[in-house]
């Protein structure tokens, strides 16, 4: 049973070593196709005015950049940004509430401001590539 | 126009250029010079007792809201007295002249606590841009004694009106031109420089709404007397690269 138990502890020690840098960065690339996907989703809606297609595309936002934030923004940033977590933390959190405001907008049958909050997405996502990926 | 009119302009004209705080609007000066007042309100503790310029503690983070209740400001006794007389150019070019730090010691200065470059602003869940003392080190740059914006590492230099040092940003922080009377109490009178209140209205809206209750409440103009804190004291957190 000892013997067993130790086996298995050593497994998930090498799995938990394989699954690092590479994995985490590949993790990283989907999720940020995800939102860029998402981000194309709110856009489209607008442009057509679909609110339906807008708030869909906010869920799917709100999941993919889930990865940023403060439990995990340090896990994914490259490592030599990894100092900067409380910053991507940061973006990441503004986007949730600027996406959760498309939704209240969008409820109030307010395209103005669900497209204002659109715009302000975007300024996240530049501030943070501008900073971590020192465009 | 009748002589007393004619008169009364004079006056009015005298008052405007003796005591700032009495001017109600923007000024574009002939000399470049660009501010707009506000109504003058005291510097008071939690307490609402008048914060003395010669208890201030040096090089320590201060914040208070001017001119509405949603636009936080840095106040900070500086290690020595500033530069005087200091030109500093907005984003559009235009030029204006921040004066310097007032009390005893001319090293009493505050500014707003938005960013130009991003908005980045002082707030009560975690704050990215303060002031780093003497021998405090930053990624911004390699001046100490700086007011650093910790989200794309732009550095003012508080001495010269917050001109900047380092970073992306387009221009000063605004300052807010502060009355020091002879009772050792402080007085907010006006914005000097370009504010960017308007743009941060505008794009914080649910971040006031979630703290204000609406941009309208967040846009109140700040009456009377202003509480100072330490900035520790009001944000959760101070993040600082």
């Amino acid at each position: 049973m000892k013997k067993s138990l130790l086996v298995l502890i050593s497994l998930l020690f090498i799995s938990n070593l394989q699954a690092n840098p590479a994995e985490d960065k590949a993790q990283l690339k989907a999720n940020m196709r995800a939102m860029l996907q998402s981000m194309e989703m709110i856009q489209k809606g607008g442009f057509y005015a679909k609110p339906e297609m807008m708030k869909e595309g906010v869920l799917n936002l709100k999941d993919a950049i889930k990865l940023l934030d403060n439990d995990h923004a340090k896990k994914y940033l490259p490592q030599e940004e990894k100092y900067a977590e409380k910053f991507a933390a940061k973006r990441a959190k503004m986007i949730i509430m600027y996406a959760e405001d498309i939704t209240t907008s969008l409820n109030e049958e307010n395209m103005d401001d669900a497209l204002e909050d659109y715009s302000q997405i975007l300024r996240q996502c530049s501030s943070c590539h501008l900073r971590i990926r020192k465009w | 126009m009748q002589r007393r009119d004619f008169l009364k302009v004079l006056a009015t004209g005298s008052v405007v250029a003796i005591y700032p705080s009495m001017i109600d609007g923007t000024l574009h000066a002939d000399d470049g010079t660009l501010f707009e007042t506000y109504e003058k309100v005291q510097l008071v503790d939690e307490e609402g007792n008048p914060i003395l310029a010669s208890t201030l503690e040096k090089e320590k983070n201060y914040v208070f809201n001017y001119p509405h209740v949603a636009t936080t400001c840095i106040l900070l006794a500086l290690p020595r007295a500033t530069d005087t007389k200091v030109t500093l150019k907005d984003e559009d070019g235009t030029e204006y002249i921040w004066n310097g730090g007032v009390g005893k010691e001319k090293n009493i200065v505050a500014y707003s606590g938005i960013c130009p470059h991003q908005l980045t602003h002082v707030n009560k869940s975690d704050t990215f841009i303060s002031y780093l003392g003497t021998g405090k080190k930053t990624m911004a740059c390699k001046q100490d004694n700086v007011i650093v914006c910790g989200s794309h590492l732009s550095a003012y230099d508080p001495q010269k009106g917050c001109k900047v040092i380092a970073g992306p940003a387009p221009q000063p922080l605004a300052s807010v031109v502060l009355e020091h009377h002879d009772d050792d109490t402080l007085w907010a009178v006006a914005i000097l420089g370009n504010d960017k209140f308007q743009q941060f209205f505008k794009a914080f809206k649910p971040e006031l709404k979630e703290q204000f209750g609406g941009k309208r409440k967040a846009k109140k103009m700040v009456k009377n007397t202003t509480t100072t804190l330490a900035l520790a004291d009001y944000t959760k957190e101070v993040i600082q690269y």
